[in-house]
Protein backbone atom coordinates (compact mmCIF):
# COMPACT_ATOMS: atom_id res chain seq x y z
CA UNK A 1 0.00 0.00 0.00
CA UNK A 2 0.95 3.26 -1.08
CA UNK A 3 2.67 5.22 2.41
CA UNK A 4 1.43 8.93 3.01
CA UNK A 5 4.55 10.98 1.49
CA UNK A 6 3.64 12.68 -1.70
CA UNK A 7 6.31 12.07 -4.50
CA UNK A 8 5.46 14.43 -6.85
CA UNK A 9 3.00 17.61 -6.88
CA UNK A 10 1.71 19.96 -9.42
CA UNK A 11 0.24 22.91 -7.54
CA UNK A 12 -2.21 24.95 -9.78
CA UNK A 13 0.12 24.58 -12.94
CA UNK A 14 -0.53 26.64 -16.15
CA UNK A 15 1.91 25.85 -19.06
CA UNK A 16 1.83 26.22 -22.98
CA UNK A 17 4.10 26.50 -26.06
CA UNK A 18 4.96 30.41 -27.29
CA UNK A 19 1.29 32.28 -27.29
CA UNK A 20 -0.74 29.05 -26.15
CA UNK A 21 -1.60 28.31 -23.34
CA UNK A 22 -2.22 24.35 -23.20
CA UNK A 23 -2.75 23.49 -19.52
CA UNK A 24 -5.07 25.55 -16.81
CA UNK A 25 -4.39 25.41 -13.06
CA UNK A 26 -3.45 21.91 -13.23
CA UNK A 27 -3.01 20.16 -9.88
CA UNK A 28 -1.92 16.65 -9.26
CA UNK A 29 -0.34 14.89 -6.89
CA UNK A 30 1.35 10.99 -6.49
CA UNK A 31 2.37 9.91 -2.90
CA UNK A 32 4.92 7.60 -3.26
CA UNK A 33 4.50 4.39 -4.04
CA UNK A 34 1.12 5.19 -6.22
CA UNK A 35 0.26 4.25 -9.61
CA UNK A 36 -1.57 7.61 -10.92
CA UNK A 37 -3.07 7.09 -14.36
CA UNK A 38 -3.88 10.22 -16.53
CA UNK A 39 -6.64 9.86 -19.30
CA UNK A 40 -7.99 12.02 -21.42
CA UNK A 41 -9.07 12.99 -25.39
CA UNK A 42 -6.08 13.43 -27.63
CA UNK A 43 -4.95 17.19 -27.53
CA UNK A 44 -6.20 17.64 -23.91
CA UNK A 45 -2.27 18.33 -22.51
CA UNK A 46 -1.20 14.74 -21.31
CA UNK A 47 2.06 15.04 -22.89
CA UNK A 48 2.05 18.47 -21.67
CA UNK A 49 1.67 17.78 -18.31
CA UNK A 50 4.59 15.23 -18.55
CA UNK A 51 6.66 17.77 -20.23
CA UNK A 52 6.21 20.55 -17.81
CA UNK A 53 6.98 18.23 -15.13
CA UNK A 54 10.83 17.37 -16.74
CA UNK A 55 11.01 21.10 -17.44
CA UNK A 56 10.85 21.07 -21.23
CA UNK A 57 7.90 23.64 -21.42
CA UNK A 58 8.33 26.55 -19.18
CA UNK A 59 5.59 26.62 -16.06
CA UNK A 60 3.57 29.95 -16.40
CA UNK A 61 1.94 29.57 -13.28
CA UNK A 62 1.98 27.70 -10.04
CA UNK A 63 4.68 25.00 -9.10
CA UNK A 64 5.96 21.82 -9.30
CA UNK A 65 7.87 19.43 -7.09
CA UNK A 66 9.27 16.57 -6.15
CA UNK A 67 10.04 15.20 -3.01
CA UNK A 68 8.96 18.48 -1.22
CA UNK A 69 11.61 21.18 -3.44
CA UNK A 70 10.63 22.90 -6.71
CA UNK A 71 11.91 21.47 -9.69
CA UNK A 72 10.09 24.08 -12.29
CA UNK A 73 12.05 26.08 -13.62
CA UNK A 74 15.01 23.67 -12.90
CA UNK A 75 16.44 22.36 -16.43
CA UNK A 76 15.39 18.70 -17.80
CA UNK A 77 18.73 17.15 -17.25
CA UNK A 78 18.61 18.53 -13.75
CA UNK A 79 15.33 17.13 -13.25
CA UNK A 80 15.97 13.91 -14.15
CA UNK A 81 19.15 13.66 -11.61
CA UNK A 82 17.08 14.17 -8.99
CA UNK A 83 15.23 10.40 -9.64
CA UNK A 84 12.50 11.02 -12.41
CA UNK A 85 13.00 8.89 -15.36
CA UNK A 86 10.55 8.62 -17.89
CA UNK A 87 9.21 6.78 -21.11
CA UNK A 88 8.35 9.61 -23.58
CA UNK A 89 5.61 9.73 -26.23
CA UNK A 90 6.91 7.30 -29.34
CA UNK A 91 9.24 5.93 -26.84
CA UNK A 92 12.22 7.52 -28.51
CA UNK A 93 15.05 4.77 -28.29
CA UNK A 94 18.03 6.64 -30.36
CA UNK A 95 17.76 4.84 -33.64
CA UNK A 96 21.95 5.08 -34.38
CA UNK A 97 22.76 3.20 -30.89
CA UNK A 98 22.59 -0.80 -29.90
CA UNK A 99 20.26 -1.52 -27.40
CA UNK A 100 23.04 -2.15 -24.75
CA UNK A 101 24.21 1.43 -25.55
CA UNK A 102 21.12 3.07 -25.42
CA UNK A 103 20.53 1.01 -22.07
CA UNK A 104 23.68 2.36 -20.81
CA UNK A 105 22.48 6.28 -21.64
CA UNK A 106 19.35 5.08 -19.39
CA UNK A 107 22.22 4.59 -16.42
CA UNK A 108 24.29 8.42 -16.92
CA UNK A 109 22.36 10.19 -13.95
CA UNK A 110 25.21 9.33 -10.58
CA UNK A 111 23.18 7.55 -8.61
CA UNK A 112 22.61 5.24 -11.38
CA UNK A 113 26.11 4.32 -12.87
CA UNK A 114 27.67 2.41 -10.53
CA UNK A 115 24.87 0.02 -10.69
CA UNK A 116 24.77 -0.33 -14.48
CA UNK A 117 25.50 -3.81 -14.96
CA UNK A 118 23.08 -4.69 -12.36
CA UNK A 119 20.57 -2.61 -13.55
CA UNK A 120 20.69 -4.26 -17.01
CA UNK A 121 20.68 -7.67 -15.84
CA UNK A 122 17.74 -7.15 -14.11
CA UNK A 123 16.11 -5.46 -17.07
CA UNK A 124 17.22 -8.13 -19.48
CA UNK A 125 15.57 -10.83 -17.41
CA UNK A 126 12.29 -8.68 -16.99
CA UNK A 127 12.03 -8.22 -21.05
CA UNK A 128 14.05 -10.88 -22.59
CA UNK A 129 13.67 -10.30 -26.17
CA UNK A 130 15.84 -6.78 -25.58
CA UNK A 131 18.51 -9.84 -24.17
CA UNK A 132 17.86 -11.13 -27.43
CA UNK A 133 19.16 -8.39 -29.23
CA UNK A 134 21.42 -6.31 -27.24
CA UNK A 135 23.54 -5.27 -30.38
CA UNK A 136 20.72 -4.28 -32.29
CA UNK A 137 20.40 -0.92 -33.72
CA UNK A 138 17.48 1.22 -31.83
CA UNK A 139 15.98 2.19 -35.20
CA UNK A 140 15.99 -1.48 -36.37
CA UNK A 141 13.60 -2.94 -33.65
CA UNK A 142 9.54 -3.45 -33.48
CA UNK A 143 7.10 -0.80 -31.65
CA UNK A 144 6.67 -3.01 -29.00
CA UNK A 145 10.73 -4.03 -28.37
CA UNK A 146 11.51 -0.40 -28.75
CA UNK A 147 8.66 0.03 -25.81
CA UNK A 148 10.22 -2.09 -23.92
CA UNK A 149 14.10 -0.97 -24.51
CA UNK A 150 12.28 2.53 -23.40
CA UNK A 151 10.93 1.21 -20.22
CA UNK A 152 14.39 -0.51 -19.77
CA UNK A 153 16.24 2.75 -20.45
CA UNK A 154 14.17 4.63 -18.07
CA UNK A 155 14.70 2.02 -15.20
CA UNK A 156 18.37 1.33 -15.66
CA UNK A 157 18.07 5.25 -14.75
CA UNK A 158 17.18 3.89 -10.88
CA UNK A 159 14.27 6.37 -10.38
CA UNK A 160 12.01 6.62 -7.41
CA UNK A 161 9.56 8.40 -9.99
CA UNK A 162 8.70 7.04 -13.33
CA UNK A 163 6.88 9.40 -15.88
CA UNK A 164 4.80 6.95 -18.72
CA UNK A 165 3.29 8.82 -22.06
CA UNK A 166 1.47 6.45 -23.87
CA UNK A 167 3.69 2.75 -23.37
CA UNK A 168 1.41 1.08 -25.75
CA UNK A 169 0.91 2.68 -28.54
CA UNK A 170 -0.08 1.02 -31.36
CA UNK A 171 0.66 -1.99 -29.64
CA UNK A 172 -1.26 -5.56 -30.21
CA UNK A 173 -3.80 -5.99 -27.10
CA UNK A 174 -1.22 -8.54 -25.74
CA UNK A 175 1.32 -6.55 -25.58
CA UNK A 176 -0.09 -3.53 -23.82
CA UNK A 177 -1.34 -6.61 -21.35
CA UNK A 178 2.35 -7.71 -20.71
CA UNK A 179 3.60 -3.85 -20.59
CA UNK A 180 0.91 -2.69 -17.76
CA UNK A 181 1.99 -6.30 -15.96
CA UNK A 182 5.80 -4.97 -16.31
CA UNK A 183 4.88 -1.17 -14.59
CA UNK A 184 2.52 -3.28 -11.89
CA UNK A 185 5.84 -5.48 -11.15
CA UNK A 186 7.49 -1.93 -11.18
CA UNK A 187 5.55 -0.07 -8.95
CA UNK A 188 5.51 -3.49 -6.83
CA UNK A 189 9.25 -2.94 -6.12
CA UNK A 190 8.73 0.45 -5.13
CA UNK A 191 8.45 3.02 -7.40
CA UNK A 192 5.70 6.07 -8.02
CA UNK A 193 4.18 6.11 -11.27
CA UNK A 194 2.76 8.84 -13.52
CA UNK A 195 0.98 6.56 -16.38
CA UNK A 196 -0.73 8.53 -19.14
CA UNK A 197 -2.77 5.11 -21.24
CA UNK A 198 -5.47 5.27 -24.02
CA UNK A 199 -6.38 2.11 -23.07
CA UNK A 200 -8.00 2.46 -19.57
CA UNK A 201 -9.65 -0.60 -19.36
CA UNK A 202 -5.78 -1.98 -18.84
CA UNK A 203 -4.48 0.91 -16.94
CA UNK A 204 -7.35 1.72 -14.64
CA UNK A 205 -7.40 -1.53 -12.78
CA UNK A 206 -3.64 -0.97 -11.84
CA UNK A 207 -4.10 2.62 -11.08
CA UNK A 208 -4.25 3.75 -7.60
CA UNK A 209 -5.92 6.74 -8.74
CA UNK A 210 -6.73 8.90 -11.66
CA UNK A 211 -7.11 12.15 -13.28
CA UNK A 212 -9.13 13.11 -16.30
CA UNK A 213 -7.31 15.59 -18.21
CA UNK A 214 -9.80 17.78 -20.91
CA UNK A 215 -8.79 20.92 -22.92
CA UNK A 216 -5.87 21.56 -20.45
CA UNK A 217 -8.00 20.97 -17.29
CA UNK A 218 -9.01 18.59 -14.66
CA UNK A 219 -12.14 17.62 -14.77
CA UNK A 220 -12.12 14.28 -12.31
CA UNK A 221 -10.16 12.41 -9.69
CA UNK A 222 -10.95 9.29 -8.26
CA UNK A 223 -9.58 6.14 -7.47
CA UNK A 224 -8.74 3.92 -10.51
CA UNK A 225 -11.38 1.18 -10.34
CA UNK A 226 -14.16 3.78 -9.52
CA UNK A 227 -13.24 5.85 -12.74
CA UNK A 228 -14.00 2.86 -14.51
CA UNK A 229 -17.28 2.42 -13.24
CA UNK A 230 -18.10 6.09 -13.82
CA UNK A 231 -20.66 6.83 -16.70
CA UNK A 232 -18.60 9.80 -17.81
CA UNK A 233 -15.66 7.81 -18.11
CA UNK A 234 -17.42 4.43 -20.16
CA UNK A 235 -19.00 6.96 -22.74
CA UNK A 236 -15.67 9.11 -23.68
CA UNK A 237 -13.02 6.57 -23.13
CA UNK A 238 -14.29 2.94 -23.43
CA UNK A 239 -16.83 3.79 -26.26
CA UNK A 240 -20.02 1.86 -24.36
CA UNK B 1 60.72 10.49 -68.02
CA UNK B 2 61.01 13.18 -65.32
CA UNK B 3 57.54 14.50 -66.13
CA UNK B 4 56.15 11.06 -65.48
CA UNK B 5 58.43 10.53 -62.53
CA UNK B 6 57.32 13.98 -61.16
CA UNK B 7 53.71 13.27 -61.75
CA UNK B 8 54.18 9.77 -59.79
CA UNK B 9 56.01 11.84 -56.83
CA UNK B 10 53.15 13.84 -56.87
CA UNK B 11 50.24 11.29 -56.64
CA UNK B 12 52.22 10.21 -53.25
CA UNK B 13 52.29 13.16 -51.91
CA UNK B 14 48.40 13.32 -52.55
CA UNK B 15 48.03 9.81 -51.14
CA UNK B 16 49.75 10.47 -48.43
CA UNK B 17 48.19 13.86 -47.69
CA UNK B 18 45.11 11.87 -47.60
CA UNK B 19 45.34 11.27 -43.71
CA UNK B 20 46.02 14.50 -42.89
CA UNK B 21 43.39 16.09 -44.78
CA UNK B 22 40.96 13.35 -43.08
CA UNK B 23 42.42 14.56 -39.56
CA UNK B 24 41.91 18.05 -40.71
CA UNK B 25 38.10 17.24 -41.62
CA UNK B 26 36.97 15.15 -39.00
CA UNK B 27 36.91 18.04 -36.24
CA UNK B 28 34.72 19.79 -38.71
CA UNK B 29 32.00 17.37 -39.14
CA UNK B 30 31.92 16.38 -35.93
CA UNK B 31 31.44 19.95 -34.63
CA UNK B 32 28.80 20.00 -37.68
CA UNK B 33 27.00 16.86 -36.95
CA UNK B 34 26.58 17.19 -33.31
CA UNK B 35 25.60 20.78 -32.91
CA UNK B 36 24.85 21.98 -36.34
CA UNK B 37 27.26 24.60 -36.42
CA UNK B 38 29.63 24.90 -39.87
CA UNK B 39 32.62 25.92 -38.34
CA UNK B 40 34.46 29.02 -40.85
CA UNK B 41 37.07 29.38 -38.28
CA UNK B 42 37.88 25.70 -38.97
CA UNK B 43 41.34 26.40 -40.76
CA UNK B 44 42.23 28.79 -38.27
CA UNK B 45 42.66 26.50 -36.19
CA UNK B 46 44.26 23.84 -38.41
CA UNK B 47 46.80 26.99 -38.51
CA UNK B 48 46.94 27.87 -34.76
CA UNK B 49 47.86 23.87 -34.22
CA UNK B 50 50.29 24.26 -36.72
CA UNK B 51 52.05 27.46 -35.34
CA UNK B 52 52.08 26.00 -31.88
CA UNK B 53 54.12 23.23 -33.02
CA UNK B 54 56.44 25.72 -34.90
CA UNK B 55 56.96 28.01 -31.66
CA UNK B 56 57.11 25.03 -28.92
CA UNK B 57 59.66 23.14 -31.26
CA UNK B 58 61.32 26.40 -32.15
CA UNK B 59 61.79 28.48 -29.12
CA UNK B 60 61.37 25.69 -26.81
CA UNK B 61 63.24 22.90 -28.63
CA UNK B 62 60.59 20.33 -27.89
CA UNK B 63 60.08 17.43 -30.05
CA UNK B 64 58.09 18.11 -33.18
CA UNK B 65 56.41 15.02 -32.46
CA UNK B 66 56.23 15.36 -28.93
CA UNK B 67 54.73 19.14 -29.53
CA UNK B 68 51.27 17.15 -31.09
CA UNK B 69 49.52 16.54 -27.65
CA UNK B 70 50.42 19.87 -26.21
CA UNK B 71 48.65 21.15 -29.35
CA UNK B 72 45.81 19.28 -29.05
CA UNK B 73 45.62 20.35 -25.21
CA UNK B 74 45.78 23.73 -26.12
CA UNK B 75 43.32 23.74 -29.11
CA UNK B 76 40.87 22.04 -27.02
CA UNK B 77 40.93 24.85 -24.27
CA UNK B 78 40.51 27.31 -26.86
CA UNK B 79 37.65 25.36 -28.47
CA UNK B 80 35.56 24.33 -25.22
CA UNK B 81 36.14 28.04 -23.89
CA UNK B 82 34.71 29.65 -27.60
CA UNK B 83 31.80 27.07 -27.61
CA UNK B 84 31.02 27.71 -23.81
CA UNK B 85 31.35 31.31 -23.64
CA UNK B 86 30.36 32.12 -27.26
CA UNK B 87 28.65 29.65 -29.32
CA UNK B 88 26.39 28.35 -26.76
CA UNK B 89 24.73 31.31 -26.83
CA UNK B 90 23.74 30.89 -30.30
CA UNK B 91 21.41 27.61 -29.64
CA UNK B 92 18.52 27.41 -30.84
CA UNK B 93 19.08 30.14 -32.92
CA UNK B 94 19.40 30.24 -36.95
CA UNK B 95 21.96 28.35 -37.74
CA UNK B 96 23.59 31.30 -39.86
CA UNK B 97 23.76 33.15 -36.49
CA UNK B 98 26.67 30.03 -35.53
CA UNK B 99 28.00 30.58 -39.11
CA UNK B 100 28.35 34.74 -38.48
CA UNK B 101 29.60 34.33 -35.10
CA UNK B 102 32.51 31.87 -36.20
CA UNK B 103 33.21 33.67 -39.15
CA UNK B 104 33.50 36.81 -36.89
CA UNK B 105 36.23 34.33 -34.94
CA UNK B 106 38.28 33.21 -38.22
CA UNK B 107 38.65 37.05 -38.81
CA UNK B 108 40.13 37.81 -35.10
CA UNK B 109 42.37 34.77 -34.99
CA UNK B 110 43.72 35.55 -38.75
CA UNK B 111 44.42 39.05 -37.80
CA UNK B 112 45.66 38.48 -34.52
CA UNK B 113 48.25 35.85 -36.29
CA UNK B 114 49.13 38.20 -38.64
CA UNK B 115 50.37 40.92 -35.84
CA UNK B 116 52.16 38.25 -33.93
CA UNK B 117 53.80 36.59 -36.34
CA UNK B 118 53.38 38.21 -39.34
CA UNK B 119 52.56 36.85 -42.93
CA UNK B 120 56.19 34.92 -43.40
CA UNK B 121 56.65 31.05 -44.75
CA UNK B 122 58.52 29.72 -41.90
CA UNK B 123 59.71 25.57 -42.26
CA UNK B 124 60.55 23.23 -39.43
CA UNK B 125 63.52 21.55 -39.78
CA UNK B 126 63.27 18.28 -38.33
CA UNK B 127 66.73 16.73 -39.64
CA UNK B 128 65.76 12.94 -38.22
CA UNK B 129 62.19 13.71 -40.54
CA UNK B 130 64.04 14.35 -43.62
CA UNK B 131 64.78 11.37 -45.05
CA UNK B 132 62.84 9.18 -47.24
CA UNK B 133 61.79 5.23 -47.43
CA UNK B 134 62.94 3.97 -51.05
CA UNK B 135 60.13 1.36 -51.74
CA UNK B 136 61.53 0.23 -55.76
CA UNK B 137 61.06 3.38 -57.79
CA UNK B 138 58.77 5.38 -55.68
CA UNK B 139 60.31 7.78 -52.93
CA UNK B 140 58.10 8.11 -49.78
CA UNK B 141 59.08 10.89 -47.58
CA UNK B 142 59.52 10.07 -44.12
CA UNK B 143 57.98 13.28 -42.72
CA UNK B 144 54.44 13.00 -45.08
CA UNK B 145 54.32 9.04 -44.19
CA UNK B 146 54.58 9.99 -40.71
CA UNK B 147 52.07 12.68 -40.72
CA UNK B 148 49.69 10.63 -43.09
CA UNK B 149 50.28 7.47 -40.31
CA UNK B 150 49.21 9.65 -36.83
CA UNK B 151 45.96 11.61 -39.29
CA UNK B 152 45.04 7.94 -39.79
CA UNK B 153 45.55 7.45 -36.30
CA UNK B 154 44.32 9.87 -34.45
CA UNK B 155 40.84 9.47 -36.85
CA UNK B 156 40.56 5.46 -35.24
CA UNK B 157 41.26 7.11 -32.03
CA UNK B 158 38.16 9.64 -32.30
CA UNK B 159 36.03 6.77 -33.91
CA UNK B 160 37.16 4.93 -30.73
CA UNK B 161 35.98 7.40 -29.05
CA UNK B 162 32.58 8.34 -30.29
CA UNK B 163 31.60 4.26 -30.26
CA UNK B 164 32.99 2.94 -27.09
CA UNK B 165 33.00 5.28 -24.63
CA UNK B 166 30.14 7.12 -21.63
CA UNK B 167 31.45 10.54 -23.53
CA UNK B 168 31.41 9.10 -26.71
CA UNK B 169 27.92 7.80 -26.05
CA UNK B 170 26.68 11.08 -24.52
CA UNK B 171 28.02 13.47 -28.07
CA UNK B 172 26.32 10.88 -30.00
CA UNK B 173 22.58 10.33 -27.91
CA UNK B 174 22.89 14.51 -27.97
CA UNK B 175 23.70 14.07 -32.07
CA UNK B 176 20.77 11.77 -32.41
CA UNK B 177 18.12 13.32 -30.10
CA UNK B 178 18.51 16.36 -28.28
CA UNK B 179 15.85 16.32 -26.20
CA UNK B 180 15.46 13.09 -24.88
CA UNK B 181 19.37 13.26 -24.34
CA UNK B 182 18.27 15.53 -21.88
CA UNK B 183 15.93 13.63 -20.70
CA UNK B 184 18.45 10.76 -19.55
CA UNK B 185 20.80 13.73 -17.78
CA UNK B 186 22.78 14.99 -20.89
CA UNK B 187 23.89 18.79 -20.22
CA UNK B 188 23.93 20.40 -23.85
CA UNK B 189 26.02 22.94 -22.98
CA UNK B 190 28.78 21.11 -21.30
CA UNK B 191 28.44 18.17 -24.08
CA UNK B 192 28.69 20.61 -27.35
CA UNK B 193 31.72 22.71 -25.53
CA UNK B 194 33.60 19.03 -25.06
CA UNK B 195 32.67 18.46 -28.93
CA UNK B 196 33.78 21.73 -29.87
CA UNK B 197 36.98 20.77 -27.58
CA UNK B 198 38.02 17.64 -29.26
CA UNK B 199 37.22 19.17 -32.89
CA UNK B 200 39.39 21.89 -32.41
CA UNK B 201 41.93 19.45 -30.83
CA UNK B 202 41.74 17.52 -33.32
CA UNK B 203 42.17 20.05 -36.17
CA UNK B 204 44.83 21.72 -34.33
CA UNK B 205 47.21 18.30 -34.23
CA UNK B 206 46.42 17.87 -38.44
CA UNK B 207 48.09 21.53 -38.63
CA UNK B 208 50.72 20.33 -35.93
CA UNK B 209 51.64 17.38 -38.72
CA UNK B 210 50.99 19.61 -41.96
CA UNK B 211 53.89 21.37 -39.89
CA UNK B 212 56.17 18.27 -39.90
CA UNK B 213 56.97 19.22 -43.50
CA UNK B 214 55.19 22.51 -45.56
CA UNK B 215 55.93 25.42 -44.43
CA UNK B 216 53.77 27.23 -41.54
CA UNK B 217 52.29 30.91 -42.22
CA UNK B 218 48.55 32.66 -41.34
CA UNK B 219 46.69 32.59 -44.75
CA UNK B 220 47.40 28.73 -44.40
CA UNK B 221 43.60 28.64 -42.55
CA UNK B 222 41.83 30.11 -45.84
CA UNK B 223 42.96 26.79 -47.88
CA UNK B 224 42.30 24.76 -45.08
CA UNK B 225 39.26 25.21 -44.17
CA UNK B 226 38.03 25.23 -47.90
CA UNK B 227 39.70 22.00 -48.49
CA UNK B 228 38.31 20.05 -45.86
CA UNK B 229 34.75 20.74 -46.53
CA UNK B 230 34.63 17.99 -49.29
CA UNK B 231 35.73 15.56 -46.54
CA UNK B 232 34.03 16.71 -43.94
CA UNK B 233 31.06 16.17 -45.90
CA UNK B 234 31.77 12.32 -46.95
CA UNK B 235 32.93 11.98 -42.66
CA UNK B 236 29.28 13.93 -41.58
CA UNK B 237 27.23 11.20 -43.04
CA UNK B 238 29.77 8.07 -42.51
CA UNK B 239 29.89 9.53 -38.67
CA UNK B 240 26.55 10.98 -37.73
CA UNK B 241 24.13 10.80 -40.52
CA UNK B 242 23.30 14.37 -40.29
CA UNK B 243 21.24 16.38 -42.98
CA UNK B 244 24.24 16.55 -45.47
CA UNK B 245 22.11 18.96 -47.85
CA UNK B 246 22.61 21.66 -45.51
CA UNK B 247 25.98 21.06 -45.39
CA UNK B 248 26.08 21.93 -49.36
CA UNK B 249 24.86 25.23 -48.55
CA UNK B 250 26.53 25.81 -46.36
CA UNK B 251 29.34 24.99 -47.78
CA UNK B 252 29.15 27.41 -50.50
CA UNK B 253 28.12 30.30 -48.04
CA UNK B 254 31.12 29.37 -46.12
CA UNK B 255 32.67 29.70 -49.37
CA UNK B 256 31.60 33.02 -50.62
CA UNK B 257 32.66 34.04 -47.14
CA UNK B 258 35.71 33.34 -47.31
CA UNK B 259 36.56 34.45 -51.43
CA UNK B 260 34.30 36.77 -51.91
CA UNK B 261 33.95 38.65 -48.56
CA UNK B 262 32.49 41.95 -50.34
CA UNK B 263 29.53 39.80 -51.43
CA UNK B 264 29.43 37.96 -54.48
CA UNK B 265 29.26 40.92 -57.30
CA UNK B 266 31.66 42.64 -55.19
CA UNK B 267 29.59 45.40 -54.27
CA UNK B 268 29.36 45.13 -50.36
CA UNK B 269 32.02 46.42 -48.12
CA UNK B 270 33.46 44.75 -45.40
CA UNK B 271 35.41 46.90 -42.59
N1 LIG C 1 5.53 21.78 -29.55
C1 LIG C 1 4.30 22.32 -29.59
N2 LIG C 1 4.12 23.55 -30.08
C2 LIG C 1 2.88 24.11 -30.13
N3 LIG C 1 1.78 23.50 -29.70
C3 LIG C 1 1.89 22.25 -29.21
C4 LIG C 1 3.15 21.60 -29.13
N4 LIG C 1 2.97 20.38 -28.61
C5 LIG C 1 1.65 20.27 -28.36
N5 LIG C 1 1.01 21.39 -28.72
C6 LIG C 1 -0.44 21.62 -28.59
O1 LIG C 1 -0.79 21.49 -27.23
C7 LIG C 1 -2.03 20.81 -27.11
C8 LIG C 1 -1.86 19.64 -26.17
O2 LIG C 1 -0.96 18.73 -26.74
P1 LIG C 1 -0.45 17.42 -26.00
O3 LIG C 1 0.58 16.80 -26.86
O4 LIG C 1 -0.08 17.76 -24.62
O5 LIG C 1 -1.79 16.54 -25.98
P2 LIG C 1 -2.00 15.05 -25.52
O6 LIG C 1 -3.06 15.06 -24.49
O7 LIG C 1 -0.73 14.43 -25.16
O8 LIG C 1 -2.58 14.41 -26.85
P3 LIG C 1 -2.38 12.94 -27.47
O9 LIG C 1 -3.35 12.04 -26.76
O10 LIG C 1 -2.75 13.10 -28.89
O11 LIG C 1 -0.96 12.55 -27.27
C9 LIG C 1 -2.47 20.44 -28.50
O12 LIG C 1 -3.44 21.38 -28.90
C10 LIG C 1 -1.23 20.57 -29.33
O13 LIG C 1 -1.54 20.99 -30.64
MG1 LIG D 1 0.41 12.94 -25.94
Amino acid sequence: MPDAAPSLVLDSVGAGYGALQVLWGVSLVVTAGEVVSLIGPNGAGKTTVIKAILGLVPVREGAIRFKGERIDGRAPEEIVQRGVAVVPEGARVFPEMTVVDNLRMGALVPRARARETASMAEVFAMFPRLAERKLQLGRTLSGGERQMLAIGRALMARPELLLLDEPSLGLQPSLVCSIIDAIRGINERGLSVLLIEQNVHFSLPISHRAYVLEEGRVVMEDAGAALLENPHVRVSYLGV
Amino acid sequence: MTFLADLIQTLINGILQGGVYAAAAVGLSLIFGVSGILNAAHGELVMLGAFATYWLSTLYRIDPLLTLPISFGLLFVLGYALQYFVLNRTLGRPLLLSLLVTFGISLVLLNVALRLWSADYRLLRIPYLERSLVVGPLILPLARVVACVVGIGMVAALSWLLASTRLGRMIRATAQDLEMARMVGVNPRTVYAVTFGLGAGVSGVAGSLVALYAPVEPNMGLMWGGLTLGVAQALTETYLEAGLSLLVAFALLYLILRFMPAGIMGKGRLE
